[in-house]
């Protein structure tokens, strides 16, 4: 990447809220601008700089993260347009009511991964997000448009009331996936041992469009991408929410 | 200018006149290649003019599963119309009847920027009764519809632009036998050829059409200056003696550029052969230069 690099040089286990750290934002400024910028950090504002390593570049060009062993919550948060690399693990809500843009992360992410922030109704609006690793509980609740992929499992609640959007987890899920959903399709990478409460079985075919899907993760690396595979057994719910949601199970 | 021949065939000082229509392209793709050619035979039929079909319509070229949007075999297939507002509803009804309708098919925009965009999916998607599901991946939105073998997936809608119909040329022969065989061997030149169609059937026109006709009722009526058996009682016929049978070559394209390459392939084919193979001349229809700004004169062309 030849944009901006963000290295944190903290303590271990600092946790800071990175929602304001966004390519957008930061298009244009130096190093030095970027540095002072405040950061809530550990219950206090503290400057980037204190924080991270700044290098010379413009994130409009993309931002890399090197977490190390801090907990960044919020990285990419409403976030419109550009890219984040995050080198390791990210915090909670990573990716949380973001409308565009490419957020990469390459290890786990924690809770509400691309879901909304506290007070607001939604979560994801557009863009794409992809794991490496596994992503916590509430995985794109009320998500609204976008892509989420993630390579590992996701936790439990994953696509919680989600109004439309794709959530794909290579690895499944965990308990009561796809609660409250009205629309949208949470993929998912093994097959389920009975259907899933507020579901009802669709049965098994190839789908067309995940075809379209496979097309537009082209260049993540990401477990759909790398699977030949179309053909899925279909879980049509929440039954609660009108039953217009869907679970895609591979086979 | 001086006169110019090509293999002994005289190519006519004149022009072809071609005028601006709107165009668009769709992918189109299916299970197989049968399924696809019957998909787009089925959507491009009844498409040669848009005088009495509304809209002019072939299969620009055959797609690999590598290039279509969903892996399988696929076709694109440019459609002609003389406004925006007739092509929206032209496209939405022959997609909704033809490609809908054709087991296993899907539909996608082949034209993704253009000066505006008219509906697919999007017009097509309350079939789906309220079961339809809307995609949207990247800034593309696509819609399933649940039908009777699964889902027809459908762009939600395509671009249009400014293209240019018309364009055409004409084979004069000694023979209607050697005169198709020269114009067989000019359409096998022009279809492979990127953004131009031919859209009458197999690529040829045997009744070209002037304006107008002693019958009010008509706007067009059949080209009594190039009809062989009219020849001795039509004073302003453009037949020798010798010509037996004329054969036209209408073509469309995405601009004057696509036309011009395939007016060229299409006339070097015909006149491969020569005299010898009975092909006589190649001329051109034009109105004067009243009906369209295009003009594509067939010495500059073959220059």
């Amino acid at each position: 990447m030849s944009g901006m690099t963000l290295t944190f040089r903290g303590d271990a286990g600092t946790i800071a809220d990175m929602s304001a750290l966004l390519p957008e934002r930061l298009a244009g400024l130096t190093a030095e601008d970027v540095a002072g910028l405040p950061l809530p950090c550990g219950g206090e504002v503290v400057t980037v700089g204190r924080m991270f390593e700044v290098s010379a570049g413009d994130a409009a060009e993309g931002l890399l993260i090197r977490p190390g062993q801090a907990v960044l919550d919020r990285v990419g948060a409403g976030m419109a347009s550009g890219r984040i690399l995050v080198e390791g693990d990210a915090g909670s809500h990573a990716g949380a009511g973001m409308s565009g843009g490419l957020l990469r992360i390459a290890g786990n992410a924690r809770e509400s991964l691309g879901g909304a922030l506290p007070g607001l109704p939604l979560g994801m609006r557009g863009g794409l997000i992809s794991v490496g690793g596994s992503a916590g509980d509430r995985a794109a609740e009320r998500m609204r448009r976008g892509i989420i992929v993630v390579d590992g499992p996701v936790g439990a609640y994953a696509a919680g009331f989600m109004v439309a959007g794709t959530l794909a987890a290579g690895g499944g899920c965990g308990p009561h996936p796809g609660f409250g959903m009205r629309r949208g399709t949470l993929l998912l990478g093994n097959a389920q041992g009975k259907t899933p409460e507020g579901f009802a079985d669709g049965g098994t075919r190839d789908w067309l469009f995940l075809h379209l899907l496979r097309r537009a993760l082209e260049g993540t690396g990401s477990w759909f991408e790398r699977m030949g595979n179309t053909r899925a057994h279909r879980f049509v719910g929440d039954l609660a929410e009108g039953g217009h949601g869907e679970i895609l199970s591979m086979v | 200018m001086a006169e110019m021949r090509i293999n002994g065939v005289r190519i006519e000082d004149t022009f072809a006149e071609a005028f601006p229509m709107t165009y668009t392209r769709l992918v189109i793709t299916a299970d197989t290649p049968a399924w696809v050619e019957a998909a787009t035979s089925s959507l491009t039929g009844f498409a040669t003019s848009v005088i009495g079909c509304g809209c002019e319509a072939a299969v620009e070229r055959l797609l690999t599963p590598e290039e279509t949007p969903d892996s399988r075999p696929g076709a694109a297939v440019l459609i002609f119309g003389m406004s925006t507002g007739d092509l929206a509803k032209l496209v939405v009804n022959r997609v909704g009847q033809c490609i809908m309708t054709s087991p296993g098919s899907a539909c996608y925009a082949g034209l993704l920027q253009g000066t505006k965009r008219i509906p697919l999916g999007g017009g097509l998607r309350y079939f789906g009764d309220g079961h339809q599901i809307s995609k949207k991946f990247g800034d593309r939105r696509f819609w399933r519809l649940p039908v009777m073998d699964g889902e027809f997936v459908c762009e939600d809608s395509v671009a249009v632009a400014k293209g240019i119909g018309g364009g055409n040329f004409l084979i004069l022969a000694a023979s209607h036998r050697q005169c198709l065989a020269a114009a067989e061997a000019a359409v096998a030149a022009i279809r492979p050829l990127p953004g131009v169609i031919l859209p009458f059937p197999g690529g040829v026109v045997r009744s070209g059409s002037k304006v107008g006709s002693k019958y009010k009722a008509l706007i067009a009526s059949t080209n009594t200056r190039f009809c062989p058996t009219l020849r001795a009682v039509e004073p302003e016929t453009l037949l020798a003696q010798d010509v037996e049978a004329v054969l036209e070559l209408v073509l469309d394209g995405i601009d004057e550029t696509a036309i011009r390459i395939g007016m060229r392939a299409g006339i070097a084919a015909a006149t491969a052969g020569g005299t010898a193979a009975g092909v006589l001349a190649v001329t051109a229809g034009n109105y004067g230069g009243k009906l369209g700004p295009h003009h594509f004169h067939l010495h500059e062309v073959m220059a």
